[in-house]
């Protein structure tokens, strides 16, 4: 069976002196499957990345990646995988072409193919004009384009991304997804980490990870109808005073700050909101806006998190 | 005001985190101590010296029991001819010899004449040859006045010192001393160029994206080696050449040994720098430390002082320092042009420090993590 793209781990942990960074997570990601792993900073992500793509070993557990164990078969996944860091980590004092040459030859890709392969990453990265800049003095968005085609030189059929749109301005982002969506097209594993709510609609599955566990695992949509209740946007004129307000109203779950406006979770929005209502005008709040809203990735994970939190905290 | 004192607390701060740049403001001043408390107090102690008295009077005899009884010195033979006396300097068993010609007491007595000796002195090593001199003429002084307060013998009117300096005729400061610049710039530069290899791609985490590529540790380890090697062999030729041709000194051994010999000494600080690279958290912190060696090694090297006349602790440490040994080498295979098979006590621990060192070596950057 060609297990080729099959990513999977059996309470991988990794140790840090004294602590856990990642605690006995279970993966399973089929191939040709985008996973998204979401999670607050210091969460285990990076690490997690790390050890899936063969950077670091882990303490205890094992992971598989197409089938390999990538602790002591490491050798055989060189030249199978692509691996973005969360931190620039090519070489800025080398070109933008230099950078993607260094990597074609190390990964040995050579002969016919070679340069057009390298105009086709460089047009898509849009760096054609940039070729003979140092890599060091490209913006954000630049240098992770080019992170992105050096990491995919050689065809792998497995991606690594650590934050890769991480600081990336809206339209450099898309056109980052366009390729990650022809790559998903054509069967390629992607296993991404994001803190970009957007960009974990847009995976097959997403994981929820907060201080080294996952504690959900799901397609977007599944997770998304874990939020408990009927969703409440509303705009006031004190923040801070609303919050505290409806806080105390019977019927309300939870109530999330969310820039400007109050998300207010309710058991029964057609009950409970002109409750709302009453006790804002009451506590002399007026209400700019209030209406239902449907529950995106944002307010489960937000809710989840929490919910968390306070579980560990008893 | 309180603006800079809050800058400077930041800056102590930042200072007692860094536990490289710190131990190195530590030692730094402690090894430079050592370093000229050594090189300026450098006895001249315990040298090994063979005298031909062709005279055999009471003049000669005192003379030779006064060198014998400082602690400069130290009676090694009593030479019966020329040719004894030159075999003992050539091989190295005696550093210095004097020749006491067979008038010598009669040409110190007579009002007319003044008495000779003749030194020979072995000038492989500069700072000592000069000393050595030094010492004897002091003897020679001390042992008139000695005698001139004794017998009142106020017709004694001098004694010359004919010095024969051997291997280094024009006593020529720099040949000692420049020829063991090649060795030691040698140590530097490819110390330098070693040490930075690794931890250069660590600290700027170009390092991360190496692992997942097909490239080998062992492909790591050649690939930054072989850049270091160059740079050692370009410098080691240009060296030879400003020695030569610049300096105009001789190179008196076989040049093919000794550049066979000088890559082994390139291995081995290959070697250790790779070790550096690995166990340092930045570029800094390895040039710091290089630095640091580099200071240490101007004593235990035998660059400026031999370190025969080191107490033991100290020649211990330069022992185990291959800088040391290939320092010695050069000056033997330039300046006495000595074989390879005769300089096997400092050979055979070169090639056992290379060896050593590229173990080690590849041992740790094997297990290092990234």
């Amino acid at each position: 069976m060609d297990n080729t793209g099959h990513i999977q781990t059996e309470k991988l942990t990794k140790t840090f002196r004294k602590v856990q960074a990642v605690r006995g997570i279970d993966l399973d990601v089929a191939p040709g499957e985008i996973y998204g792993l979401i999670g607050p900073d210091g969460a285990g992500k990076t690490t997690t990345i790390r050890m899936l793509a063969g950077v670091m070993k882990p303490t205890s557990g094992i992971a598989r990646v197409s089938g390999f164990d990538t602790a002591r078969q490491a050798e055989k996944l060189r030249g199978q995988v692509g691996y973005m860091a969360q931190r620039f980590s090519l070489y800025g004092d080398l070109s933008v072409r230099e950078n993607i040459e260094f990597y074609a030859d190390i990964f040995g890709v050579r002969g016919s193919e070679r340069e057009p392969r390298i105009q086709r990453l460089l047009r898509f990265a849009r760096l054609e004009e940039f070729q003979q800049r140092d890599a060091g003095v490209l913006s954000g968005g630049m240098k992770k384009k080019l992170g992105l085609a050096c990491a995919l030189i050689h065809r792998p059929r497995i991606l690594f991304l650590d934050e890769p749109t991480n600081g990336v301005d809206p339209i450099s982002r898309r056109e980052f997804w366009d390729i990650l969506s022809d790559l998903h097209i054509d069967g390629v594993t992607i296993f991404i980490s994001t803190a970009y709510m957007d960009e974990a609609e847009r995976c097959s599955r997403v994981g929820l990870m907060y201080q080294g566990e996952i504690i959900r695992q799901g397609t977007p949509q599944a997770l998304r109808q874990l939020v408990r209740g009927d969703l409440l946007a509303i705009v006031t004129s004190d923040l801070t005073l609303a919050e505290t307000t409806v806080g105390k109203i019977n019927g309300v779950i939870e109530v999330q700050v969310y820039g400007d406006r109050l998300h207010v979770f309710v058991d029964d929005a057609n009950k409970r909101q002109p409750e709302i209502e009453s006790a804002l005008n009451n506590a002399g709040v007026s209400i700019k806006q209030i209406r239902p809203a449907a529950p995106h990735l944002q307010e489960a994970f937000i809710s989840l998190v929490t919910h968390q939190g306070n579980l560990d905290a008893d | 005001m309180k603006t800079i004192l809050n800058l400077t607390w930041k800056e102590i701060l930042q200072l007692l985190r860094d536990r490289v740049l710190l131990g190195f403001l530590i030692l730094m001043p402690l090894v430079q101590l050592l370093l000229i408390a050594e090189a300026t107090g450098a006895g001249v102690r315990g040298i090994a010296f063979a005298v031909w008295d062709q005279d055999q009077s009471q003049l000669s005899q005192d003379l030779i029991r006064t060198l014998s009884n400082s602690d400069a010195f130290k009676l090694q033979t009593r030479a019966q001819s020329y040719a004894e006396i030159k075999q003992l300097i050539d091989d190295g068993t005696v550093k210095v010899a004097l020749i006491i010609p067979p008038d010598f007491s009669r040409a110190a007595m007579r009002p007319d004449s003044r008495a000779s000796i003749t030194a020979i002195i072995d000038g492989t090593n500069v700072i000592v040859g000069n000393s050595v001199l030094g010492v004897i003429e002091g003897a020679v002084n001390d042992l008139l006045r000695q005698m001139f307060a004794q017998a009142g013998l106020s017709t004694l009117s001098g004694i010359d010192i004919k010095v024969n300096l051997e291997f280094n005729p024009t006593l020529n400061i720099r040949w000692s001393t420049l020829t063991a610049q090649l060795p030691f710039i040698t140590y530097q530069l490819v110390l330098v160029v070693a040490a930075v290899g690794f931890v250069r791609e660590r600290e700027l985490g170009t390092m991360e994206q190496l692992v997942v590529t097909p490239i080998s540790r062992l492909d790591l380890m050649l690939g930054k080696g072989l850049m270091a090697l160059g740079v050692g062999i370009l410098n080691f030729f240009i060296l030879m050449i400003a020695l030569t041709q610049g300096f105009q000194i001789p190179m008196r051994g076989d040049i093919f040994s000794f550049t066979l010999l000088g890559l082994l000494f390139i291995v081995t600080e290959i070697g250790m720098g790779t070790l550096l690279s690995i166990v340092t958290k930045s570029q800094q912190q390895a040039i710091l430390i290089v630095f640091l060696l580099a200071m240490l090694e101007v004593t235990f090297s035998g660059y400026l002082v031999p370190t025969d006349n080191m107490p033991v602790f100290m020649q211990a440490a330069a022992a185990v320092s291959p800088l040391q040994h290939f320092t010695a080498i050069t000056r033997e295979v330039f300046l006495k042009g000595t074989p390879v098979w005769m300089m096997f006590n400092h050979v055979i621990p070169l090639m056992l420090f290379t060896l050593g060192s590229l173990g080690t070596a590849w041992a740790l950057f094997v297990r290092a993590e990234v």
